[in-house]
């Protein structure tokens, strides 16, 4: 079987190109116009470049250096034969042919009113082919979105016409960010893809990477960049020869917490492991074969059979409010139906029920984690992108286990003391976290960022005593021991960016009025213009530059 | 009698209101900043509408530092009251407070004002001074008609200051319009400053061209203080940085005397260079004998995420430039590292002029081992150390102890009379003596 597993995974590493080796990042939009444009090699080229016109675009004057990169060159412009589409606007796609001066003018016209509206750029792309295709020489297509990759339609039947036709496909797009859940997490509820599309926005062909963990404040796939493009965009330029360059004119900025403040800085820390390394991200590249090839390959891959195993555990004990999104069948994965799991409601009023449940659970947590190291440290072979996903489920597993033992000593230690009858007024400057007259609803937390490590934790005042200590310095040890092999990578980022839990009461003053209606909050039409996710090129909100 | 004492009140309150009003006002024309200040803030305080007939009666005879304030005085007041009264200021004799009314009139719809700014930035025999204070007034109106009135005064007879400040201003609100003007000053303006801000003007508007002349002035030290920092802002705004000027940075920055210049070299070239060499020649510049200089280059590579490793950055902090050893101690606590604590807490105690730094950035390593001096720096002489202290420590508590809540700045006031600061001081320090050992 092992063997088997091996030879799978090397016969479809063969088709399974990785994306990194067709994506470029940390180039500025000439650098990237001059690249595609006017290339050092200069055979007879139909190029056609399809423009997304959104807001992110026009930010970084992609008119006034689309002009410059022209002006610049239009002396090495006699072999190519330029044309150019938008999305988005009732402009007529001028096909390859005029001089390549003229068409700055257009596409001055075309960025003047940009629209942060869902587009669907696979479809653009299908219209392009047929202008380049009956051109002579070699034939492109340049595809620009910083915003719209995420939404595929007729995936493989694109990747079909661009290889029939011998059309290459370049792709300047935003970073993804890692094994991204926008789409499903409820994110983008209220966003309305096209007709018949698939909304997917991870770097890879599926959410590998497990979700929806108890006692975290950001969701872990939407918060680390992936130092590639989304699946789609790269599986078009993979399979047709083309390239990725990833580009956003916002520079992202460092921010140890996605959603909330840090407790150890202003923001202003140096994270050396957030600087990408080339052979790191190289060595964790999604897959860009098809769907199914990709399927495969992890259904017989240990270490993410592993996490298949040890997600499924997690959502059923009630660690995770997500169930994994595929299932391994007939030696492949199959996506499922429903993902959503029954995770416990912190509600009421009971301190020692949820004590209890919050100790049983660590238990669970720490069974789950268990069992997958002990397959980790078995496993050999496999790919190097799902050791890291298993290794992460592992520090998951663990931090879970740590927030719910906290959730335990404070549901012992201080949370009844906040609502005792006899409680003293707290010694100044101290003062009361809850109102004498508070009515507690269930129990909330937030979370303390771990971007300084787990370290700093040792000098908190911490409920739990020495037993708890013990256990940071286990995860402490877990923490650093994964940092070894998945600093530098968009992994080591993920964690970062989740947190150690503090938990405080939920509920409502006696006086409190009644809140009032709100009538903008019982709209619930969708639209197609889809919210600023923030951020820059290698770093979403979060910001962290790709060394790349 | 009790009767009479509240008539008495009565009539005698509006007396001395309005003797208060005209004080102010009259205070208000001060050539003095601080007084003058001092009477804004407090006429701003009073929004007595009684002071719009004093103020235009009394605006004509200040000095242009105050004109604004008199507009900005007068258009608190609803339309109705401040219309007429602004009217009136932007017929006054003075042209600046003509164009102060005028541009605020004209921020609210009245295009009618466009003629009158015009024809004061047009009006010959005006001061320096006022032309300068003009084009601060007016750059960011928006419209062509003042911008080209404005731009006729870029001619080789304005003064370096007013140029600056006119292509700054265009810069700022991406105004193309004055290429002629900057091209005549980059070639016939025989001072250096002027023709380096112009060839700027000129490369964010897209001439590339213009960077070779930008090059040669900075590598023969023509670009002072004052022009650099305007090249610099200007490039960045317009996210330009031309090769030769980087080149021209970096072999101009060994020989520039002026170390506000260095270190204003520094940060351009780590803002914009993208040699691959930027990080050596940043790291080379740490070693230069200026302690502010150092500090830029240091303080340019944390920017870079290419901070000098752990050892350097050590060695820096056992500096005998205290400046510099806490720049060191910072950069070592962004990367997780708390060896600069101790000197830090060392140079709070010690040096009077970097205390307040110093006490700012204990704050930032939120650290039990800094609870204590900090409490100790709550009763400083100087406010800044004392403000500076009680912000450090709030945020200092707040990380050590994440299950407690406490007061606004912990109760204490760095304002308030020394016995209540005392007594806030003492509250807070046996909390701490309390709560030190406590397990959440």
């Amino acid at each position: 079987m092992r063997i088997w597993a091996a030879l799978l995974i090397l016969v479809s590493s063969a088709y399974a190109q990785g994306a990194a080796s067709i994506t470029t990042r940390g180039r500025n939009i000439e650098s990237i116009l001059e690249l595609s444009l006017f290339p050092a090699s200069d055979p007879p080229r139909a190029v056609m470049l399809v423009i997304d016109a959104t807001p992110s675009l026009a930010l970084g004057d992609f008119a006034g250096r689309f002009a410059a990169v022209i002006k610049r060159n239009r002396d090495k412009a006699k072999n190519l034969q330029l044309g150019v589409a938008f999305l988005g606007t009732e402009n007529k796609p001028l096909p390859p042919g005029a001089s390549v001066l003229e068409l700055v003018p257009a596409v001055q016209a075309g960025m003047r009113k940009p629209k942060q509206q869902v587009h669907d750029v696979y479809a653009a792309v299908r219209k392009a082919i047929p202008l380049v295709s009956r051109q002579p020489g070699r034939r492109e297509i340049v595809l620009v979105t910083l915003e719209n990759g995420d939404v595929e339609t007729k995936l493989e039947s694109t990747v079909a016409a661009l290889t029939k036709a011998k059309v290459r496909l370049t792709v300047v797009a935003r970073e993804a960010f890692l094994s991204d859940s926008y789409w499903l997490s409820g994110s983008a509820a209220w966003v309305k893809p096209p007709k018949g599309a698939t909304t997917a926005g991870p770097d890879g062909a599926f959410i590998d990477v497990p979700w929806g963990w108890l006692f975290q404040y950001s969701r872990i796939n939407e918060v680390a960049p992936s130092g590639h493009a989304m699946y789609g965009l790269s599986r078009l330029a993979a399979a047709s020869g083309g390239q990725v360059h990833i580009y956003y004119p916002k520079r992202g900025k460092h921010s140890c917490s996605r959603l909330a403040g840090c407790l150890f800085c202003k923001n202003d820390h140096t994270a050396p492991y957030e600087m990408f390394r080339a052979a790191r991200l190289k060595a964790m590249e999604p897959l860009l074969g098809t769907r199914k090839e990709i399927y495969k390959v992890a259904a017989h891959d240990p270490y993410y059979v592993a996490v298949l195993e040890a997600w499924s555990a997690a959502a059923k004990a009630g660690l995770t409010r997500v169930r994994p999104m595929m299932r391994p069948a007939g030696g492949s994965l199959v996506p499922e139906k429903r993902i959503a799991a029954s995770a416990p409601a912190w509600t009421g009023s009971s301190w020692k029920r949820w004590a209890r449940s919050a100790t049983k659970l660590a238990g669970a947590a720490d069974r789950i984690a268990h069992k997958l190291r002990g397959t980790i440290e078995k496993a050999k072979g496999g790919n190097d992108r799902y050791r890291s996903i298993a290794e992460l489920t592992y520090l998951m597993l663990r931090l879970t286990r740590v927030n719910l033992l906290y959730c335990a000593a404070y549901c012992n230690e201080i949370g009844p003391t906040h609502f005792a009858k006899k409680r003293a007024e707290p010694q100044s400057p101290e003062r009361a976290v809850v109102p004498p007259d508070y009515r507690i609803t269930g129990l909330g937390y937030s979370t303390m960022s771990l971007c300084h490590g787990v370290q700093p934790f040792y000098r908190l005042h911490l409920p739990g005593g020495d037993k708890l200590k013990q256990e940071l310095v286990r995860l402490d040890t877990d923490y650093k021991k994964f940092m070894q092999r998945n600093a530098y990578s968009p992994f080591a980022i993920a964690i970062a960016r989740m947190g150690i839990a503090r938990f405080h009461p939920v509920g409502i003053g006696k006086r409190t009025k009644p809140l009032p209606r709100d009538i903008s909050g019982t709209d619930t039409s969708t639209t197609t213009t889809r919210p600023d996710r923030g951020g820059g090129t290698s770093g979403g909100s979060t910001g962290p530059t790709s060394g790349g | 009698m009790r009767a009479a004492v509240v008539l008495l009140f009565a009539f005698a309150l509006p007396v001395s209101a309005q003797s208060e009003l005209e004080l102010l006002v009259a205070q208000l024309g001060s050539n003095d900043y601080s007084a003058r200040n001092a009477a804004y803030q407090r006429l701003l305080k009073l929004r007595n509408p009684q002071m719009i007939p004093l103020l235009v009666k009394a605006a004509p005879g200040y000095p242009e530092m105050a004109h604004e304030y008199t507009v900005i005085l007068i258009a608190q007041f609803p339309p109705k009251r401040s219309g007429s009264a602004l009217r009136k200021l932007a017929k006054s004799d003075s042209p600046h407070l003509r164009v102060s009314a005028a541009v605020r009139l004209l921020r609210s719809g009245d295009r009618n004002m466009i003629p009158i700014i015009v024809e004061a930035l047009r009006r010959d025999g005006l001061e320096d001074a006022t032309i300068g204070n003009m084009a601060m007034r007016v750059r960011s109106v928006g419209h062509p008609e003042i911008y080209a009135a404005l731009r006729g005064r870029l001619t080789t007879d304005c003064s370096e200051m007013n140029i600056y400040s006119i292509l700054d201003g265009f810069s700022l609100v991406n105004y193309r319009g004055a290429i002629t003007e900057a091209q005549r000053i980059v070639d016939a303006d025989k001072r250096s400053g002027p023709r380096a801000v112009a060839a700027t003007y000129l490369i964010a508007s897209g001439r590339a061209q213009y960077a070779k002349d930008l090059a040669a002035i900075i590598a023969s030290g023509g670009a002072d203080v004052t022009a650099f920092a305007r090249i610099s802002s200007q490039l960045a705004r317009a996210r330009v940085y031309p090769d030769v000027v980087i080149e021209a940075v970096i072999e101009r920055a060994p020989e520039e005397t002026n170390h506000y210049v260095i270190a204003a070299m520094i940060r351009f070239i780590a803002e914009g260079s993208k040699r691959a060499d930027t990080k050596a020649w940043l790291e080379k510049m740490l070693e230069h004998e200026e302690g502010k200089v150092a500090v830029a280059a240091m303080e340019a590579l944390a920017k870079l995420k290419a901070a000098p490793d752990r050892d350097a950055l050590l060695k820096l902090l056992a500096h005998e430039d205290d400046e510099l050893a806490l720049v060191a101690a910072r950069l070592l606590r962004r990367m997780d590292d708390a060896s600069g604590l101790a000197r830090t807490i060392r140079i709070a105690q010690a040096s009077k002029a970097n205390r307040s730094v110093a006490v700012q950035t204990l704050g930032e390593f939120r650290h039990a081992d800094a609870v204590e001096p900090l409490i100790e720096f709550l009763n400083d002489p100087s406010v800044s150390v004392r403000i500076n202290a009680s912000l450090a420590l709030s945020d200092t508590l707040a990380t050590l102890f994440p299950y407690r809540r406490f007061e606004h700045r912990l109760a204490y006031d760095s304002n308030a009379p020394e016995a209540d600061r005392k007594a806030a001081i003492d509250a807070i320090r046996a909390w701490w003596n309390d709560h030190k050992q406590s397990s959440w």
